[in-house]
């Protein structure tokens, strides 16, 4: 009997707040890997300052314009992260040793299972500044913030994460064929790492990849042109269904390879 | 002992650690598949800078600070020895201390800075083999960049690739031994890793950077990694001063051992080994 969404959500919840509680006896160490990461974000940020000082714009994008962009791609990506980066030892870690096994025989949903096995509070250090950088080039942008283009802004995010999160899942679900699938999840990484900057910088081959594809510009681009009032961009209203139409067929494709998968026969 | 027999000694540990090299190699050409995946997504991180440097810089030539072949072409050399040598050999010591598998070197009579040094230098290579290599040579024939600047930069490049390979390798061995006082390696070589590249010119021309971060830059040894190759390569530093700048990393390369040295030594005084 398939167990109830309530009871997954239940036991996955108890299961984060006790990795939680492990992470918290460590302070120092969820400390350091916290400040690691706003490190990088510092550093991300450097680098987008560095080269705007030096040529003004890039295709007509500012600093704050181009750090907001960063900030759409930071939140959901982080988020993922977060609470899906089993996703990422999938192949390695449970198919090829064996250890898929073991959540399949327990009375929860297996995805929420994986998800809830590998939970790394640090990442909260990340999406704190990933929210950071977003507020603060929000406030700088030439954006009429009211209730409604908030609530805008909360529901590109929320696709966005939907968005970044299937992609995971279908290129972490190619571990039930190919076991060792750790460079397709880079490939994607880096494929994501595309929406940092505004998509007209790319040849248009790229663009419709990005677009129609791997629809990462739905997650960052499309949502920040059309909040910046940028005409044609009224395409980013579609970015929630994009969302769940990826999320359907990232589900679709592990079921799939989960009905393939036949356990390590130990 | 005589010296004959010390000079035997040596040369049978230097073999050691050559063999731990070739395995390493191997080891990566054995998963290919990943391999070709790899060389994509490698070539798809250096286009996204090749694309954004192109837009942001136009094509300005620059060449005193990029070279004959403008922006292109130092993106390109760059962002692939970026990918070649900055990575996350510093989470050899975690998983070994993580897995209890550190106990071995402490009983072995192996070395374990030139171990873990031998196993990184040899992943490099089983990576340039299956991915720098391979992008170099196909952005040379479809794009004409980036190309070197004659015979001689391009056996100097090559030696400096490998010292900077080298180099990073050995603070990559200072940096993982953080991991006896932290279980936070995966974070620190993250951080570690977005630190290196921007200090080293593989996301921005160090001549780009304000003054004050070029300065920084100079006092680090990330540079050595992938500027100085870059630049030798492409001619930047002109063929009167590859030898200083060869020397240079050989120094960095070699302060970096004793450092890696002195902490080890630091590090051991605390560790208590739990013997099931």
């Amino acid at each position: 009997m398939q167990p109830k969404m309530t009871q997954t959500l239940r036991i996955y919840l108890a299961c984060q707040h006790l990795r939680l509680k492990t992470m918290w006896t460590y302070r120092l160490d969820f400390v350091i890997g916290a400040f690691a990461y706003i490190v990088q974000q510092a550093l991300v940020l450097l680098f987008l300052d560095v080269v705007i000082k030096r040529v003004g714009t890039l295709q007509g994008w500012d600093f704050w314009e181009l750090a907001f962009l960063y900030g759409l791609l930071a939140v959901p990506r982080s988020l993922t992260s977060l609470f899906a980066n089993s996703l990422w030892i999938l192949g390695l870690g449970y198919v090829r040793n064996g250890q898929l096994d073991r959540l399949l025989l327990r009375p929860i949903n297996t995805l929420a299972h994986l998800l809830s096995d590998h939970f790394y509070p640090q990442w909260i250090g990340q999406i704190l500044t990933s929210i950071i950088i977003l507020v603060v080039a929000a406030h700088h942008i030439n954006i009429q913030w009211s209730v409604g283009s908030v609530a805008l802004l909360l529901l590109f995010l929320a696709s966005g994460t939907v968005m970044y999160f299937s992609l995971l899942l279908a290129a972490a679900s190619t571990g039930f064929w190919i076991g060792d699938n750790y460079s397709l999840l880079i490939l994607i990484s880096n494929m994501a790492e595309f929406g940092r900057y505004p998509i007209s910088i790319y040849p248009m081959p790229l663009q419709v990849i990005l677009t129609w594809i791997i629809p990462i510009a739905f997650a960052t681009v499309l949502p920040s042109s059309f909040l910046l009032g940028n005409p044609g961009t009224r395409i980013a209203l579609w970015a929630p269904l994009v969302a769940f139409l990826t999320a359907i067929l990232a589900y679709g494709i592990w079921r799939f390879g989960l009905r393939y998968y036949q356990g390590a026969g130990t | 002992m005589s010296i004959t027999y010390r000079f035997r000694r040596f040369v049978n540990l230097y073999k050691v650690f050559i063999h731990l090299a070739s395995l390493a190699a191997r080891q990566r050409l054995i998963y290919r598949i990943s391999g070709f995946i790899l060389f994509a997504a490698t070539l798809m991180e250096i286009s996204a800078l090749v694309f954004f440097w192109r837009v942001a810089q136009g094509e300005s030539m620059d060449e005193a600070i990029l070279g004959p072949q403008g922006i292109t072409g130092y993106i390109i050399l760059a962002g692939l020895l970026g990918a070649a040598n900055i990575g996350f050999g510093d989470q050899q010591m975690g998983k070994a201390v993580r897995s209890g598998e550190v106990v071995r070197h402490f009983l072995q009579p192996l070395d374990i800075q030139m171990t873990m040094l031998a196993r990184e230098i040899g992943g490099w290579m089983g990576a340039a083999l299956l991915t720098t290599i391979p992008v170099l040579l196909l952005s040379s024939i479809i794009i004409g960049t980036p190309r070197p600047a004659g015979a001689i930069p391009l056996l100097a490049f090559i030696i400096s690739w490998l010292l900077g390979a080298a180099t990073i390798a050995a603070f990559d061995y200072c940096v993982g031994l953080l991991t006896f006082r932290t279980v936070q390696d995966f974070f620190i070589s993250q951080a570690k890793v977005a630190i290196v590249a921007f200090f080293s010119g593989a996301l921005i021309p160090l001549a780009y950077l304000p003054d004050i971060l070029k300065l920084i830059a100079e006092f680090l040894p990330f540079q050595q990694a992938v500027y100085i190759p870059a630049a030798i390569y492409l001619g930047i530093i002109p063929l009167d001063a590859i030898l200083k700048a060869l020397l240079i990393q050989i120094g960095w390369f070699v302060f970096l051992i004793l450092l890696g040295r002195l902490g080890w030594r630091w590090t051991v005084q605390d560790v208590a080994l739990h013997a099931t």
